[in-house]
């Protein structure tokens, strides 16, 4: 899912523990343990993204505010400088100096370091604002919100859920998502309660899913011997779901002959 | 493994040079990443559009050598989780030139307002297996970095932004037709230069936490070089399904490529560290103009070769 991984990179992403990842110390939530040296067999992770999408699609979990948003617009036009990547110029926002040809490649910056002064525009001549940093919206708040759902129900992590609580991570992010919650105004309030019942509503979805899922390969099938759940690792996403009756309402996309250019 | 995934692995290399070496085993590596996935959730593609599956590891298995220039200029081992990153980066550009490219404008459309979706809300509505591969491969991605970053954050946007203003274009080319011929030459240009450059800034940042911003103009630089270079390989192809591209449109074209060419390199050369990373990504554009240069006369003269796979 989405959210899932996104929040499994937020909690490494300053530069010395993104660097422990890349070293091997890391863990990606959702993927197997054996599977940390950049191979990417596949894993839960996967169907769970691709549930989530479908219980939105079966209108099974509120599309009425966003999962989370990487347009950046909004926070990008309030940026104090902007860099042009085709001319390598750092301008202050808005300047006049600004090739036309550049607008439509233009970066968004919220700081100016020392060293970045040599690429300063001579027109606008930005000041260095080494500590500057976007604004950011209440997603990431959210999103953390979301984490700490997961944590305790995804899956096999539930019966680990009293065991991370009182790990030191796990005192540590409760502590965290208090001082979050206090400081989170009404309507960021209101957000985070229609999120937490979306995200209640899927996880509902996906114990009965589970259950059904068990339910049927305990049974014998056209006379196979049930495997205890050994050979569940290649169970196909799209048998759980909708995906193929939905498929393009029964329309596959059809490929002209010799369409598909060279690479 | 299969016989044909020896044969495409072992067929097209030639190991002279160090850059020939690297692209061989980067071609192994490309097979062992995105294989299990197009098998789990797309396999008509191995099983079914041979052609269009090589294409896909040859296109991820240049990627994945971008990649490793661009993490070693940034200042990082390309390590193998960045190879695993290059390999899906590589898959996901596939797919999405694909729907962009292959199936009409209906599609193309189609993409281009669910990843509008996906970018403003995080939704995705999977309609087909091509799409859940496409899906899974970005998840993967976003997995793998803060998406929320502010410099990757924009060179998605910027990117989707350029693809599209390209499929803008393609569903009315009068709004092309109708202007002037230089201000003609200067969108086409423009629009190349955008969707690749941006692309490999996506790719970057996808494989480093933070690139200094001297480099990400040469980066930028280094892929506006690659969609000429590519436009120009595929000049006969695009003519033949009306894609009107900046390379197809000049009157001398491989004059005008060598030009660019020329000037960019000069440009790369001044503008980048010393390093392994600069003589990869320098070594790997000479031979990608090289081998495009020959794809072109090829085509020119043996069009029946436009299905055929290039290193």
């Amino acid at each position: 899912m989405w959210c899932v991984r996104f929040l499994a990179f937020s909690r490494t992403q300053t530069f010395k523990e993104e660097e422990a990842r890349c070293s091997g110390a890391h863990r990606v939530m959702g993927r197997s343990p054996e599977d940390t040296t950049g191979t990417t067999d596949v894993y839960w992770g996967d169907v769970f993204a691709i549930a989530l999408q479908e219980l939105r699609s079966q209108g099974k979990i509120s599309d009425a505010r966003p999962l989370f948003r990487i347009d950046g617009q909004a926070e990008a036009a309030m940026a104090p400088y902007q860099f042009d990547p085709v001319y390598g110029k750092l301008h202050r926002r808005g300047c006049s100096n600004i090739a036309d040809d550049s607008r439509s490649a233009l970066f968004a910056r919220w700081s100016m370091a020392v060293d970045e002064q040599f690429l300063a525009c001579p027109h606008c001549r930005p000041h260095p604002y080494p500590r500057g940093q976007e604004a950011q919206d209440v997603t990431l708040d959210i999103l953390f919100g979301v984490i700490s759902i997961l944590d305790q129900f995804g899956t096999v992590l539930r019966e680990r859920g009293k065991e991370y609580r009182t790990s030191i991570d796990g005192q540590e992010l409760e502590r965290k998502l208090e001082d979050l919650y206090q400081n989170l105004d009404r309507q960021q309030k209101d957000t985070l309660g229609v999120m937490l019942h979306s995200m209640d509503q899927m996880v509902k979805f996906l114990r009965e899913a589970d259950r059904n899922l068990s339910q049927v390969h305990d049974k014998p099938v056209n006379g196979h011997v049930p495997t205890n759940g050994h050979g569940m690792a290649k169970k196909k996403a799209h048998e759980t779901g909708t995906m193929k009756a939905r498929n393009g309402n029964g329309k596959r996309p059809v490929r002209r002959q010799n369409s598909r250019k060279s690479k | 493994m299969f016989l044909r995934d020896v044969f495409f692995m072992y067929a097209s290399q030639s190991l002279h040079t160090p850059l020939d070496q690297l692209f061989s085993f980067y071609r192994k590596q490309v097979v062992v990443c995105l294989k299990p996935l197009v098998l789990e959730y797309y396999p008509d593609l191995v099983k079914q559009r041979q052609d269009e599956y090589r294409k896909m590891m040859e296109l991820s298995a240049k990627m994945t050598v971008v990649g490793h220039a661009c993490a070693e200029i940034a200042g990082f081992p390309y390590d193998a989780r960045r190879q695993m990153i290059g390999s899906l980066f590589g898959g996901c550009c596939f797919l999405a030139d694909s729907f962009i490219d292959d199936f009409g404008l209906d599609i193309a459309n189609s993409y281009i307002d669910r990843m509008d979706d996906l970018l403003t809300k995080g939704w995705f509505e999977i309609r087909t297996d091509r799409e859940k591969l496409f899906y899974v491969i970005i998840a993967r991605l976003f997995a793998e970095r803060n998406v929320l970053d502010p410099l990757l954050r924009q060179a998605i946007l910027l990117l989707f932004q350029a693809q599209k203003r390209d499929v803008a274009f393609r569903s009315d080319p009068e709004s092309i037709r109708s202007r002037p011929r230089r201000e003609q030459l200067r969108i086409l240009r423009e629009s190349a230069r955008n969707r690749s450059g941006h692309a490999i800034l996506v790719l970057t940042g996808f494989l480093v936490p933070a690139i200094p911003l001297h480099y990400l103009s040469m980066i930028f630089l280094a892929g506006s070089l690659i969609m000429h270079i590519d436009d120009h390989g595929d000049c006969y192809s695009d003519l033949h399904y009306h894609r009107v591209t900046y390379l197809n449109q000049v009157a001398d074209p491989e004059r005008t490529l060598r030009r660019i060419f020329q000037g960019h390199i000069t440009r790369l050369r001044q503008g980048l560290p010393e390093g392994s990373g600069r003589d990869l990504l320098i070594a790997f554009l000479t031979k990608y103009f090289a081998t495009r240069l020959q794809k072109h006369r090829l085509q020119k003269t043996h069009r029946e070769l436009a299905w055929a796979v290039y290193d």
